[in-house]
């Protein structure tokens, strides 16, 4: 199985941390407040896009809010198959950090 | 919440909209629209409109990116595929660039015409009075009007808001200090004139320039000529050792497209004391302008003008004369009455027309045919993956390219020729409006229109095909083109034959215009001006300047043989008392027919025997008699509005001194009763023939002469067949211009139709292989190849014979004298076509014959 990129797994675990409330405006805050860089919305876009259809998330519409402009609200939900490709890309990371000296603790 | 500050700029939604997939649509503009809101509030409007940019900006460069990457795969294959295609490429653009160079000059060459007078403020409410004049049926149209006519418009109309009375003079000498030049553009004009055609002034004050009644104003070049870097204003100017003028006012040059040139004006009211008449009803020489209010219909102010004047001023002119008001930005277009140069402006357009679209055809043409091979290449892009759009997107970009590589060579093809298109043009100023919008605009237009179309047949009709049928069955795809080729090959040489026709006619008619018999003999003649002294010692100069054995015969003549003469009415016995005829009334000296060899076709000419001559004898030419119907001419009495009468001794045949487009004016004939005369020392000349062999010997007398009896002017002399070769000047160049551009389309025509039969003949190489092993003869293979493309171009000839019948006999109807529109003609342009396409042809056709059936065969 191809692992996730950098992108994929900071905004499936953002999705997972944001539970109910993941779109793409809480999503975006999310990872900008984690990673504290700037992010594009498209970029959140491109990279929700690819996740669905590898099928890691699913998704469906909200009801469409006056503070949008009538427009509704996509939420995002992490599929078991997210949640496995999230899992796989812990242990490789969990792997290659183990028994690491000199980065973290000094 | 929902209030107009925080609410996303219009514009931005509708650039994310068309940025953002579809699927995503709707959604992302929910997302943009919650954090710009958000951003508004807690970070002000303007960070949160910087956001916004910044990710539209993000966003287009990302897919600007991708589209470069696809464009650059496009680009490749479009420049293998003129390579691998040398000679077809070549063609192609070749010919595309040509056409588009071609209708670019035209394009010039027609904008610089609709260009003239348009620099004067409030151009669109200034207009030129026209009269109809209406001689007992026979009407004309004149801009030659009464200077008392614009008084009364400008006094006693109050829709006009100005105007102003114009009028050139002779050619006269100014002096200042030791410079002493002859002038030909001294024009006389109203103290309005400067308000109403609003010419720039470098200095003086247009209100008040002409204001003195000695004050002059003259252009930069005059400055300069007269006064070099010394300030004109206030300077004094020597007006033909009369009066000195007073230089009030310095204007810009006059621009080369403006329909009235001069370089000098003086004020009108001059004239009250040397010539009073002049400024009366009766004096019609005056061109005059208004400019009027905005709400005015010029049409119906006409009408008011002519019912008006006809009420207040009977008796105003003897024929029954109407005003109506010329547009001044038709003033260099429209003759009034009817034609001018405006029928060149179409007839250009449409020639730039056809030529662009013949090139264009070819192009389409080419194009398709080859794009028929590139089957393959659409059923493999298909295999692996390319959809249909992509493959329309690539077809009309290579398509564009093309297109585009053309249109930066026609440039520069146009900055070329530009100086040869304006030295034949007679418009040795015309740049290149590079910058031009509009130049700009329609040309870009034509690329694209040419683009598409061009790219259409591949782009659409190809890019359908399965990727099976489309790598299996080429076959097809060429015949389906093959028939809407044909169309565009008889579209084209229907169009080129149509040139070739009309270029023959035109031909035919300027030379039988120019080859028409003159009726008088131009060449060898010289003519100088009756100046001064010379009107008063004219017995004594003649006899002196014939003692030259240089010099053939001397006569004089009251105005140059080629301008306009003194215009009468006439009246003679038997005359029907309805019919008014005006005549021009020419005044000579002796020896005047002999001197320009015209015939008197009977009776005798004037003679120094007969005494009576002098005052009343008239030779009348045989318009003349035509026009008053006399049956027999000779000592017929005729009597003048002067009161004067006089008896016909002769009649002279029909002499064509001015364009032969116009029919000749009945002309009598007076001898000059007195050479010391104000008007002949004005505008008369001394007209001498010369020997041949030694023409500067005469002249060199003549100069002599001069020097003794005028020490005060300069000499000057003209030849006369320059001043008659000059009519013909403009419809020369014009002739010429129309013999390029139809050679140029059909040279475009032979480049597509060479480049489609060595298309033809590739496709066939197989098929000609086989016959060649199978024994056909050189002459069979080229019959097979060239028949097809014969029969398209008989085709053409059928289509193009009436359709070129029929705009030569509208064109010709311009002229009094015209050719016949002859079947051969017609039948020698369907031959040159078809010999021309047939060499084009058989180039190829014998190329591929003589060719090695061996090597055609392996071909794969």
């Amino acid at each position: 199985m191809k692992l996730l990129t950098r992108a994929e797994e900071l905004i499936l675990l953002a999705i997972w941390r944001l539970d109910t409330n993941a779109y793409c405006v809480p999503i975006l805050d999310q990872v900008q407040e984690v990673s504290d860089k700037k992010w594009t919305l498209g970029s959140i876009y491109i990279t929700l896009h690819r996740l669905e259809k590898s099928g890691f998330v699913e998704s469906e519409l909200g009801i469409p809010t006056a503070e949008r402009g009538g427009k509704s609200k996509r939420f995002y939900k992490v599929t078991p198959a997210g949640i496995e490709a999230l899992k796989a890309i812990h242990k490789v990371e969990k792997a290659m950090w183990d028994g690491i000296k000199g980065i973290l603790y000094e | 919440m929902e209030n107009k500050s925080n609410r996303m700029p219009k514009i931005a939604e509708g650039i994310l909209k068309h940025l953002l997939p579809d699927h995503l649509g709707h959604m992302a503009a929910g997302d943009y629209t919650e954090i710009f809101a958000r951003m508004v509030e807690h970070e002000g409007i303007l960070k949160a409109r910087i956001w916004l940019w910044m990710q539209i900006l993000h966003s287009f460069l990302l897919s600007f990116f991708w589209g470069i990457v696809m464009f650059k795969s496009y680009i490749k294959i479009a420049i293998r595929n003129m390579r691998r295609h040398k000679a077809f490429s070549v063609i192609n653009i070749a010919g595309l660039a040509i056409g588009m160079a071609c209708s670019m000059l035209i394009f010039l060459w027609v904008q610089d015409e609709l260009s003239y007078d348009r620099f004067h403020e409030d151009v669109d409410d200034i207009y030129r009075v026209v009269r109809e004049v209406n001689q007992s049926g026979q009407v004309h149209h004149t801009v030659y009007t009464s200077w008392e006519l614009c008084r009364t418009l400008r006094e006693e109309f109050s829709e006009v808001k100005t105007a102003a009375a114009v009028n050139g003079r002779p050619r006269v000498l100014f002096k200042h200090g030791e410079k002493a030049f002859y002038e030909d553009g001294l024009m006389q004009a109203d103290i309005s004139f400067f308000q109403t055609l609003t010419f720039p002034f470098l200095a003086g004050d247009p209100q008040t320039a002409l204001l003195r009644g000695d004050a002059i104003v003259i252009t930069e070049n005059i400055a300069q000529k007269y006064f070099g870097d010394e300030d004109p204003l206030g300077q004094t100017l020597n007006w033909n050792n009369w009066v000195d003028l007073k230089v009030t006012g310095v204007i810009k040059n006059i621009p080369r497209n403006s329909h009235i040139h001069f370089d000098l004006v003086i004020n009108t009211e001059g004239m009250r004391n040397s010539w009073p008449q002049g400024l009366m009803w009766e004096t019609k020489i005056f061109r005059s302008y208004v400019k009027l209010s905005k709400t005015v219909d010029p049409e119906e102010f006409g009408r008011n003008l002519t019912e008006t004047v006809d009420q207040k001023y009977p008796g105003h002119s003897q024929f029954k004369d109407r005003f109506y008001l010329q547009p001044l930005k038709q003033a260099h277009l429209y003759k009034v009455g009817g034609g001018g140069a405006i029928k060149y402006v179409y007839i250009f357009s449409l020639i730039a027309l056809f030529v662009l679209f013949i090139a264009c055809i070819n192009y389409m043409n080419l194009a398709t045919a080859r794009s028929a091979s590139r089957a393959k290449e659409v059923g493999l892009r298909k295999v692996v993956g390319s959809n249909q759009k992509q493959l329309a997107k690539q077809f009309f970009g290579e398509s564009l390219f093309f297109v585009f590589t053309a249109y930066l060579l026609s440039l520069g093809l146009a900055r070329l020729f530009l100086p040869v298109f304006n030295q034949i043009a007679g418009k040795t100023w015309m740049v290149m409006g590079w910058l031009d919008f509009r130049f700009i605009l329609s040309s870009l237009a034509i690329v694209l229109f040419t683009g598409m179309i061009a790219g259409s047949y591949p782009a659409l009709y190809l890019s359908t095909f399965t990727a099976v049928q489309a790598l299996k069955g080429h076959m097809l795809a060429g015949l389906k083109g093959a028939a809407f080729r044909r169309i565009l090959v008889v579209t084209q040489f229907t169009l080129s034959i149509g040139l070739i026709i009309s270029t023959f006619l035109v031909h035919r008619q300027l030379d039988y215009l120019r080859n028409r018999e003159l009726g008088f003999n131009k060449e060898n003649i010289v003519y100088f001006p009756m100046k001064d002294n010379i009107g008063r010692n004219y017995q004594a100069i003649k006899t002196r300047l014939l003692q030259n054995p240089n010099i053939v015969s001397v006569s004089a003549k009251d105005r140059l043989p080629t301008r306009p003469f003194d215009i009468g009415l006439i009246d003679w016995e038997g005359k029907d008392p309805e019919q008014k005829l005006e005549v021009e009334i020419p005044w000579v000296d002796f020896d005047y027919f002999e001197t320009l060899n015209m015939e008197l076709l009977a009776g005798r000419d004037f003679s120094r025997d007969f005494a009576a001559d002098i005052r009343e004898s008239v030779i009348v030419n045989e318009e003349a008699v035509k026009r008053m119907g006399l049956n027999f001419p000779l000592g017929k009495r005729i009597t003048f509005q002067s009161g004067q009468s006089a008896a016909i001794i002769g009649v002279v045949k029909n002499a064509h001194f001015r364009s032969r487009q116009y029919e000749v004016v009945p002309e009598l004939y007076r001898l000059i009763p007195n050479f010391n005369n104000g008007e002949l020392n004005l505008f008369g000349v001394v007209i001498m023939k010369l020997q041949a062999r030694d023409i500067s010997a005469g002249v060199s007398a003549a100069e002599d002469i001069w020097a003794s009896v005028n020490p005060n002017y300069p000499f000057e002399y003209h030849f006369l067949n320059v001043e008659v070769d000059a009519f013909y000047r403009s419809e020369m160049s014009m002739r010429t211009i129309s013999d390029y551009f139809s050679v140029l389309a059909v040279l475009i025509s032979c480049l597509g139709l060479f480049g489609l039969a060595s298309f033809m003949a590739e496709r066939r190489t197989k098929e000609i292989g086989m016959r060649k092993v199978l024994g056909a003869s050189l002459g069979n293979i080229v019959r097979l190849l060239s028949r097809e493309f014969l029969k398209w171009i008989v085709i053409a000839n059928l289509i193009a014979w009436p359709a070129a019948y029929v705009a030569m006999r509208t064109w010709l109807q311009n002229y009094a004298y015209r050719v016949g529109i002859d079947w051969w003609i017609f039948l020698l342009s369907g031959i040159l076509a078809l010999l021309i396409a047939f060499l084009t042809v058989s180039y190829q056709a014998i190329k591929s014959a003589r060719s090695n059936p061996v090597e055609a065969l392996r071909y794969e």
